[in-house]
């Protein structure tokens, strides 16, 4: 979930460059020392004065994805496989609708995880607050979530 | 005449306070493009390296080195979410939340006290308003088991149904039943 959480922000701001490119053009060469400029924002002063870190990373975005595919090879070479590269996508599109419905499917059943996973701990505190009714309400609410949550996450393929 | 105007006038105060409302609720809902989006490609790769990093360590079994680059992460910088969408925000807590989460689960490897693992879920969640996520809804949760070790049952309950009510929302998105 986050590997696709941190390619869908990574996908929507290229899309976002190339968006805003069309409005105020400007080569890759003068974008990228902005952006690690903006990038260190308000901790750009701090970043000064503060013991550097153990390990740096390059500043630019060709830099980064270079280390990027390092650490990919990396975690190929100890058996990780989630390391397809930014950007490669073979899929085609009968695959990718294919693939959107699983994703679907995977989400729901993880939020399914989620929700029943904090409902069994609303109910733990209703068990140890017996006769309150605030705990009570609370514990039919999130067994209901639960519950619909485990039927949308069945009933999907 | 100054009926007329009177007329104009309430009809320009209301193109004003829709115009207003619309912003506010594209701004809200995220559909406004980042006033720096290069600085939201560079947080997400970075953010997509030392996640690959930490989950390296994990593989390996070095917890400590897991926080340590987690730490390293948590102390920044972050954009703002001016520049760089909600998104950014969402990204954030899911740092913070692994990050919690670990110290969680393993609390023999730089044993950190509980209020301060709940002033860190707080400086994580901040004031920023985000969309709902998954990432924002785990954090929640965290605060919620991190007050029921305290003891602090009530504070517990409301972190865990704004954890819920997040995930709620996104299941009946996913359903297509919410906005």
């Amino acid at each position: 979930m986050r590997g696709d959480a941190l390619r869908f922000a990574c996908a929507m701001g290229v899309l976002l460059v190339g968006g805003c490119a069309k409005n105020a053009p400007r080569s890759e060469a003068t974008m990228a020392p902005a952006a690690a400029d903006a990038y260190a924002g308000d901790g750009a002063a701090e970043d000064a004065s503060a013991p550097q870190r153990e390990r740096h990373y390059a500043s630019d975005l060709e830099g980064l994805q270079a280390e990027f595919d390092q650490l990919d090879a990396d975690l190929a070479s100890e058996g990780v496989v989630d390391g397809a590269p930014l950007g490669a996508s073979t899929t085609t599109s009968a695959g990718a609708s294919k693939a959107d419905a699983t994703g679907r499917c995977e989400r729901i059943c993880d939020l399914k995880v989620a929700i029943c996973d904090v409902a069994e701990r609303i109910c733990g505190l209703a068990e140890a607050h017996e006769g309150e009714a605030k705990y009570a309400e609370a514990c039919t609410r999130a067994e209901s979530r639960c519950e619909q949550a485990s039927d949308a996450c069945d009933a999907c393929e | 005449m100054s009926r007329r105007l009177g007329q104009l006038g309430t009809l320009a105060a209301g193109m004003v306070l829709g115009a207003a409302g619309m912003f506010v609720g594209l701004a809200q809902a995220d559909r406004i493009a980042p006033s720096r989006p290069d600085v939201l490609v560079a947080l997400g790769q970075r953010l997509d390296v030392e996640h690959r990093a930490v989950d390296l360590q994990l593989e390996k079994g070095d917890i400590a080195a897991a926080i340590e680059s987690l730490e390293a992460l948590r102390s920044g910088p972050w954009p703002s979410p001016a520049d760089a969408t909600g998104a950014a925000v969402a990204l954030k807590h899911d740092a913070y939340g692994r990050l919690v989460r670990l110290r969680l689960d393993h609390p023999e490897v730089d044993p950190v006290p509980t209020d301060a693992l709940l002033k860190m879920v707080d400086e994580g969640l901040g004031e920023d308003e985000v969309d709902a996520n998954p990432f924002t809804a785990r954090l929640w949760a965290l605060r919620g088991e991190l007050y029921e070790t305290e003891g602090l049952d009530d504070e517990a309950l409301e972190a865990y149904e704004k954890a819920l009510e997040i995930n709620a929302t996104l299941l009946e998105r996913e359903l297509g039943g919410a906005p």
